[in-house]
């Protein structure tokens, strides 16, 4: 049915065994790994990668015979050791996401061209190591992609439809990645255990849909149809041993296990709200499109999640917008504002410009808030992102933190001093402390913080996702770097005060005046800390401009408004441009703007960003006549809402020309707005000329 | 590339003349703690002086009283900015971009028949609340058309829409919340009664790299300990300390000296001397080499360095005492 490929070995060449092992990870539970992986692929496909858009993943799980697995791989696999390992059958799971890009790209390592990209398809299926370019990505396709080969036997199915031209195409291929040394190994002439079903070279996908669909109706996948693009992964064999094993206490009695471990669909459920609760059903998840996902067509949302990851999203929220959502769960359930705490999270000398690394935001809540109490009789935090139960108060505080795709690095319970929650043994009447740190994911690294000096810029994300390994579990500071400590310590020392603070106002209040007075009496006035007391260096007098400057050096050209008159309809206005000695045979060229804080925003960004017809317009543009020397013509722009163009007539500029233009109201809007004029090289670029 | 902005109607200048601009005497306060305001010229306001004041808890009022309204008279007549029987508001605004925020207080109508009243004044003000004021903020007070009155339309260059913003009417203020003002990195907790009055934490994992902070840092008072009131004096002078607080502070210091030369050796007296400077901002290494420098301690043995700080201490407070 699909024609089997085997890995031959070679020198350098990876081997089954090897990739097993490639994740360095046997401390989470497989379908964790699992979960986290696949949610993360989807993610990074998603065709909606803005906020208010979605992406769907759904998990199914059923029986499958051996016999069905046996007729697929039928080429290249030793059937009776398949027959032997799993006389009975097995459970397979499929995974599928949908509203995302699919496994596209080329083919094969034959269609692609030098320096091209290797597509999707290529990077998951073919490639061990590769990472994805864009910041914002979550996995990276290098080796977190070995878990799928961990969760059974190594069968992986990739079926795929993606948007090619003006119409769809398929793609189904196939892998098995095993242990080679295993004596009862399913690739019996395998010296590598790595090999892939495909078309008839079985080094491409099949993409003919009739064979694909004979195939996925063999596994009951439901194939893409109308305009559906995505990508299901299926893996047959699941292994029995894909959650954490039973644990006993220090008498040997087995602890009890949460409903959630009794199968893997409620495991499924739980391990989605573990890692994704920020993003889960999130129509304000602020980073990209919303998550929405089914197990078994169960779907999740998050008024069904549990109490813990609620909170959770509902501290997220909080952390990004400044501001509770109608529906937040911490005002649901009655958490006071003394008990929820948000903060930006600002460490020195790290960022090239002011702004902070993220904020986080944390509450205390109480056991019934939680819903541990009657009637719900819940599990506590700990057992829900942990898996064990924090069984004495005070209770360890629980910090969580994500990148840009808004899945949880890791949970965080560390008590110790240089942990998430700096030291903060516990809450001292018996709440739980639950936190979350979301970094500003394009603030950009001061050049110190960069590997190499003269480097392009690095956003705090890239460089997050750089202190990631395969598994993504855990940010490590690259060597030399201190800046997830700074942000950790940050975090640590107001959790800390947040987390033990009897009475916050006393003691900070105290504390600071004493600061401040010991201070004056021991340390120099400033640079010793961060307080107003002393006022700010150079925070007044620096920005005076001094008035006329002498314009003789000037190399860039430069206006000067001379007078306005307000007239009906618009404003005259008389100007003065300094030609400057930039490019003096370049046209100048008068653009006018509509000032904004963030600086003027000219006719083709107002268009682009979707606010209508631009509000000014150049009526009119006249020119002083100069005694002799140079002349100039003044050409107004096609549409006269981009600027005048000035241009010497014959011998070189004046060092400066004076005009009038009338800048008119095109809509009512002009009437209340500021205009900008600004003077520039007209540059070809400029469309707007 | 040069820039100027044209506004489709009058407004004041940037640069508003003297003889228009309002007399305006600035409070501050706060409902809990006195903010310690500190004028320190050109329109420059520090908070913190001598205070328990922090932004992070307390709110910040700022109320301005303005005098001299007839000044503004010339502003209804003929090429000014608004009609003779238009209504102009005015409030206070703060702006701050290390904030993050803009925010107006309430309004107060003006009109042209009020200013022939010599006596007229106004009192505005704005809140601020607790927690949203960082850095370094600007308070104006800012004039805006009420009612753009009957008379608006034969001048093509009056605003004609409530609410459109006329400009500053007053000088700037600053107001410093933030700035580089040092803080002795002190902290009370409540350690038990058993436990001892004071103590040091120290988490920093290299003196040179990290400043000279709490979180990195501490002089950490017990306050649940039988001689912990006797650390605070509250009915004294201005940042006079009490013999037992000066004690423990000399203390203190002696042994962050001690730990820090311990720490690194050769390279911290390198630092005392000036010779390396560890990094673009006050780290721990550096601190303790501020107090070695302004204190001229003896680092020859662990006693004497206790004495010469103790004996350094004294010299500063009796300094305080007389400066105060």
């Amino acid at each position: 049915m699909m024609t089997y490929h085997g890995l031959s070995l070679q020198p350098m060449q990876e081997s089954g065994a090897f990739l097993l092992r490639a994740m360095q990870n046997d401390n989470m539970p497989r379908l964790d790994l699992l979960v986290r992986e696949s949610v993360q692929n989807a993610l990074d496909a998603a065709v909606d990668q803005e906020a208010g858009g979605e992406v769907q993943v759904h998990f199914k799980l059923r029986e499958h015979s051996t016999e069905t697995v046996s007729s697929l791989f039928s080429d290249g696999l030793d059937s009776r050791a398949l027959r032997a390992r799993y006389p009975s059958g097995g459970r397979l799971i499929e995974i599928r996401d949908s509203r995302t890009e699919g496994l596209t790209g080329p083919l094969s390592f034959d269609q692609l061209g030098v320096g091209a990209s290797h597509g999707n398809l290529l990077k998951l299926v073919f490639e061990i190591g590769r990472t994805r370019s864009d910041d914002g990505a979550g996995g990276s396709w290098g080796l977190g992609k070995t878990c799928y080969f961990r969760m059974g036997a190594g069968f992986v199915v990739y079926y795929s439809r993606i948007k090619l031209g003006d119409g769809y195409q398929e793609r189904l291929v196939a892998s098995l990645v095993e242990d080679e040394t295993r004596s009862d190994r399913l690739q019996k002439d395998s010296r590598t255990g790595i090999g892939w079903w495909g078309s008839t070279s079985g080094r491409e996908p099949i993409t003919a849909s009739h064979r694909i669909r004979r195939i996925l109706g063999l596994l009951k996948v439901v194939p893409f149809e109308g305009t559906e693009t995505g990508t299901a992964i299926i893996i047959p064999f699941l292994r029995d041993d894909l959650i954490a094993q039973e644990e006993q206490d220090d008498t040997g009695v087995p602890l009890r296990r949460p409903w959630w471990c009794a199968t893997y669909e409620a495991y499924i459920r739980v391990s989605l709200e573990r890692w994704f609760c920020a993003r889960l059903d999130n129509p304000l998840f602020a980073t990209g499109a919303r998550l929405t996902a089914t197990v078994d067509g169960q779907f999740i949302g998050s008024r069904t999640m549990l109490p813990v990851f609620r909170a959770t999203q509902a501290l997220y929220n909080r952390a990004v917008s400044g501001a509770p959502s109608e529906d937040d769960y911490l005002l649901l359930a009655n958490v006071s504002a003394d008990s929820i705490l948000r903060k930006a999270i600002s460490p020195r000398n790290v960022f090239a410009n002011a702004g902070p690394a993220g904020h986080f935001a944390a509450a205390l809540l109480t056991r019934e808030q939680l819903g541990m109490g009657a009637p719900e009789n819940g599990p506590d935090p700990g057992t829900c992102v942990l898996g064990r139960p924090d069984a004495m108060p005070p209770y360890r505080p629980l910090v969580t933190f994500m990148r840009k795709p808004g899945m949880s690095i890791s949970w965080e319970d560390s008590t110790e001093s240089r942990g998430w929650a700096g030291g903060l043994p516990g809450v001292p009447d018996g709440r739980y402390l639950i936190a979350v740190f979301v970094p500003t994911h394009d603030q950009i690294l001061a050049e110190s913080g960069r590997r190499t000096s003269g480097f392009a810029p690095v956003s705090l994300e890239s460089y997050l996702r750089s202190c990631e390994r395969a598994d993504h579990a855990t940010w490590h500071d690259i060597n030399g770097l201190k800046i997830v400590e700074k942000i950790r310590l940050n975090c640590g020392k107001h959790l800390r005060e947040f987390g033990s603070r009897p009475t916050p106002v006393v003691v900070v209040s105290h504390s600071i005046r004493m600061a401040r007075n010991l201070a004056d009496l021991v340390l120099p006035e400033r640079g010793m800390g961060t307080d107003g007391r002393a006022g700010k260096r150079s925070a007044v007098g620096s920005s005076v401009s001094g008035g006329q400057r002498g314009r003789s050096g000037l190399s860039a050209p430069a206006l000067d408004v001379l007078a306005i008159r307000h007239v009906k309809g618009g404003i005259e206005v008389d100007w003065s441009l300094a030609w400057g000695t930039a490019d003096m045979s370049v046209p100048r060229q008068i653009t006018i703007g509509v000032d904004s804080e963030s600086g003027p925003v000219n006719a083709h960004e107002w268009q682009e960003n979707g606010l209508g017809v631009f509000p000014f317009r150049i009526i009119e543009g006249t020119l002083e006549r100069s005694e002799g020397g140079t002349q100039y013509s003044v050409l107004l722009g096609p549409d006269r809402a981009g600027g005048a163009l000035l241009r010497p007539v014959g011998g070189a500029p004046l060092a400066d020309v004076r005009g009038t233009i009338l800048v008119g109201y095109a809509t009512d809007t002009g009437k209340s707005l500021r205009a900008v004029l600004t003077a520039g090289l007209a540059l070809p670029s400029k469309a707007n000329a | 590339m040069s820039a100027t902005v044209l506004i489709p109607y009058r407004v004041l200048p940037a640069n508003l003349a003297e003889n228009f601009r309002l007399k305006m005497r600035v409070d501050f306060s706060s409902t809990e703690a006195d903010p310690g305001a500190r004028h320190l010229g050109s329109g420059e306001y520090s908070l913190g002086t001598d205070s328990d004041w922090n932004p992070d808890v307390h709110d910040l009022t700022i109320e301005c009283l303005l005098g001299d309204l007839a000044r503004i008279a010339p502003l209804f007549e003929q090429g000014g900015i608004a009609a003779a029987d238009a209504v102009l508001l005015i409030a206070l605004e703060w702006t701050s971009q290390d904030s993050a925020a803009r925010r107006l207080g309430p309004v107060a109508r003006l009109t042209r028949s009020q200013l022939p009243d010599v006596g007229l004044e106004f009192r505005l003000s704005l809140t601020l609340p607790a927690g949203t004021v960082r850095g370094t903020g600007m308070v104006v007070v800012q004039m805006f058309l009420g009612d753009p009155g009957t008379q608006a339309d034969s001048d093509l260059g009056l605003a004609r829409q409530m609410g459109l913003r006329l400009g500053a009417l007053s000088g700037r203020i600053y107001v410093v919340v933030d700035g580089d003002g040092s803080l002795f990195p002190v902290q009370e907790e409540a350690l038990g009664s058993e436990g001892a009055l004071w103590e040091m934490r120290i988490a920093w994992s290299d003196p040179r790299e990290e400043p000279f902070e709490i979180e990195y840092v501490a002089l950490v008072l017990n306050r649940d300990h039988e001689l912990f009131g006797q650390l605070r004096d509250r009915q004294s002078v201005q940042g006079r300390q009490t013999p037992l607080m000066r004690h423990v502070l000399a203390s203190w210091i002696a042994l962050l000296v001690h730990e820090v030369r311990s720490e690194l050796g050769m390279d911290f007296d390198s630092i005392v001397s000036g010779q390396v400077h560890a990094v673009d901002f006050a780290s721990i290494a550096e601190a303790a080499a501020a107090f070695v420098r302004s204190g001229e301690l003896d680092m020859q043995s662990a006693p004497a360095l206790f004495a010469s700080t103790q004996r350094w201490l004294d010299r500063r407070a009796r300094e305080m005492e007389r400066i105060a």
